[in-house]
């Protein structure tokens, strides 16, 4: 990039200095051939360099022009009305080319931009779907196996094995849908979704999800703090429930079962503010990003869609909102869901 | 339940493979099934046999789920549960609004299936029973003599806290949406008032409940309503 600045100077200075050489001993048998040739440098200068290298070819030109082919030479007095209205042609010539050669690189730039962010996302759905159909034929190989081996067995199957076998159907059935489910929220969310912002008890919605997601959560101990003298909020109940959900359901998922999860909501700053806490193995600094880009995963263990965690944050950014990971005083990662209230200034980042 | 012998069901949905293998595993558990492909003939099952539980899927063919309920409301109080896929969750709270009792995700498991007709049933039962009191765990609520007590200690409510614990506690287990509440149990004048609601359920709670911020009666459904859980 520097270098080609440097080159875009050069042509300018050189052209200038090549137009006054020649024109040097054919002046002053041609009277406006010197004029002309330092015309051509300037429009060499700003139609290739643009509009830097252009007014260093306009004033190197000028006092060329000035010093070395205007009675009397060798003088840098200007007494012809000439030479001012030859810097008039010279000021209009590099402003014009100047122009279109600025132009010419912004678009330049625009297309080449354009072109990397469009193999960015082919590459990026070209993974994606991959992983996508990874996740799908995996689960339908196991199912259909399963069946075919039921319907026709080679030697007649013991009870044990028959019940293992629909078992497995079972189990890969409840993977794809989950998945299913996964990615249809996915879906609506990057459609775009408008939040239906009512008045909410911050309290009622956090407990309801928790007791959704005990299951999962089993049995690790939870301390739950939403006090219920907050203040009613108006904020879409579904899209909170839904990060809430998707960040508990990783938490279940990724961190050892007994360890200790602690739920923290709170409305202060004009903002819903909900902090849940684990004491797993935490999220490393560099992958904090990933973790919330869409069939991500940061590990091979659990069932998780590698979608949990795209779609909290899809959903927390659908009304407004920030999710964020850092570390937890627990030991392991701290999620931080921030939405702002209705009327409420735009939430800041702040940790 | 109508009649004697096993409760009958009509499940109503355009999928062939679905009806199947419902009704394969309700018949299994001892219920008499019947099916109908899209509302209009759902409707005119319904008058005909009279089931004792309508399983109503909400993307049907011509007259959509939120329709069937309405009219099949306008003239029979049989329990609906509603099957909805997820990406119908407003149609889920309108058929709620409209009248349908409960609803069940798809896809869902057979034994969650089970539990939730177990659930209307008994509610239905309840209803033809009609007990002047109300027991559900440590709570007992007196229609009659309109007294609420709570592990035998009186609590005393405002008229319009004991109509809304009334209103949840007739209709155990059953999903009562955020309108359905406010229409009933708040009248005329409160149909927006969601806020009103939240703070007579929070006055509720805090007066009935151990742990009024985990409640174990009054349960919320997260952007649709409450539930009163009976057996908890």
């Amino acid at each position: 990039m520097v270098k080609r600045q440097v080159a875009r100077y050069l042509v300018a200075v050189v052209s200038v200095l090549l137009a006054t050489l020649i024109a040097l001993p054919l002046y002053p048998a041609a009277v406006d051939f010197p004029a002309l040739l330092l015309l051509a440098a300037v429009a060499i200068s700003a139609s290739f360099g643009g509009y830097g290298p252009a007014i260093v070819s306009v004033v190197g030109g000028f006092l060329a022009l000035d010093f070395f082919f205007e009675y009397p030479p060798y003088s840098f007095e200007i007494t012809a009305l000439g030479t001012s209205v030859d810097l008039l042609a010279f000021v209009l010539v590099a402003f014009l080319l100047g122009t279109l050669n600025a132009r010419l690189r912004t678009a330049r730039q625009r297309a080449s931009q354009a072109r990397s962010q469009a193999e960015a996302a082919l590459m990026a759905r070209d993974e994606a779907l991959a992983i996508v159909s990874h996740d799908l034929r995996t689960p339908l190989t196991a199912i259909k196996t399963s069946i075919s081996t039921l319907r026709n067995p080679g030697a007649p199957l013991s009870d044990g094995t028959a019940l293992e076998l629909l078992g497995t159907i079972e189990a890969e059935a409840d993977r794809l849908v989950h998945f299913v489910s996964d990615a249809l929220a996915m879906t609506r969310l990057e459609a775009g979704i408008t939040p239906d912002r009512q008045w909410n008890a911050l309290g009622e919605i956090v407990s309801a999800v928790l007791d959704r997601v005990s299951p999962i959560l089993g049995e690790r101990p939870v301390t739950y703090d939403v006090p219920d003298t907050l203040p009613l909020a108006r904020f879409d109940a579904g899209l909170l429930d839904q990060a809430l959900s998707n960040v508990l359901e990783n938490v279940g998922v990724h961190t050892p079962s007994g360890t200790p999860v602690s739920i923290v909501g709170r409305i202060e700053g004009g903002c819903v503010r909900l902090v849940v806490s684990d004491a797993g193995p935490g999220i490393p600094e560099v992958a904090r990003d990933r973790v919330f880009v869409k069939f991500q995963r940061l590990s091979d263990e659990g069932f998780g869609t590698g979608l949990g965690l795209a779609i909290a944050r899809a959903a927390t950014e659908a009304q407004g909102g920030h999710l964020l990971v850092e570390d937890s005083p627990l030991g392991g990662a701290q999620f931080i869901i921030l939405v702002p209230l209705v009327g409420a200034a735009e939430v800041t980042d702040a940790g | 339940m109508r009649g004697d012998g096993p409760p009958s069901i009509l499940m109503v949905d355009d999928d062939p493979h679905v009806l199947r293998s419902l009704r394969a595993a309700l018949e299994s558990h001892g219920y008499r099934v019947q099916s109908a492909p899209n509302g209009a003939i759902a409707l005119e099952s319904c008058a005909a046999e009279r089931p004792d539980v309508v399983l109503l899927d909400l993307a049907l063919p011509g007259l959509d789920g939120v329709d069937v309920c309405r009219r099949l409301r306008s003239w029979s109080r049989v329990p609906i549960l509603v099957l909805s896929a997820r990406v119908h969750e407003s149609q889920k709270v309108q058929a709620l609004d409209a009248g349908a009792d409960d609803y069940v995700t798809k896809p869902f498991g057979t034994e969650e299936l089970l539990a939730r007709i177990r659930a209307a049933l008994r509610r239905d039962q309840a209803r033809i029973d009609e007990a002047p009191i109300i027991h559900a765990g440590g709570l007992v609520i007196d229609l009659l003599a309109r007294r609420v007590t709570v592990d035998d200690r009186e609590v005393h409510l405002t008229p319009t806290e004991y109509e809304l614990l009334r209103v949840l506690a007739t209709n155990p287990d059953r999903v009562l949406t955020h309108g359905y509440l406010l229409r009933t149990a708040l009248g005329s004048g409160y149909e927006d008032a969601l806020d009103n609601l939240r703070t007579f359920i929070a006055q509720l709670r805090r007066k009935l409940e151990h742990e009024p911020s985990r409640p174990r009666w009054i349960v919320t459904e997260p952007a649709v309503g409450y539930r009163f859980r009976p057996d908890a």
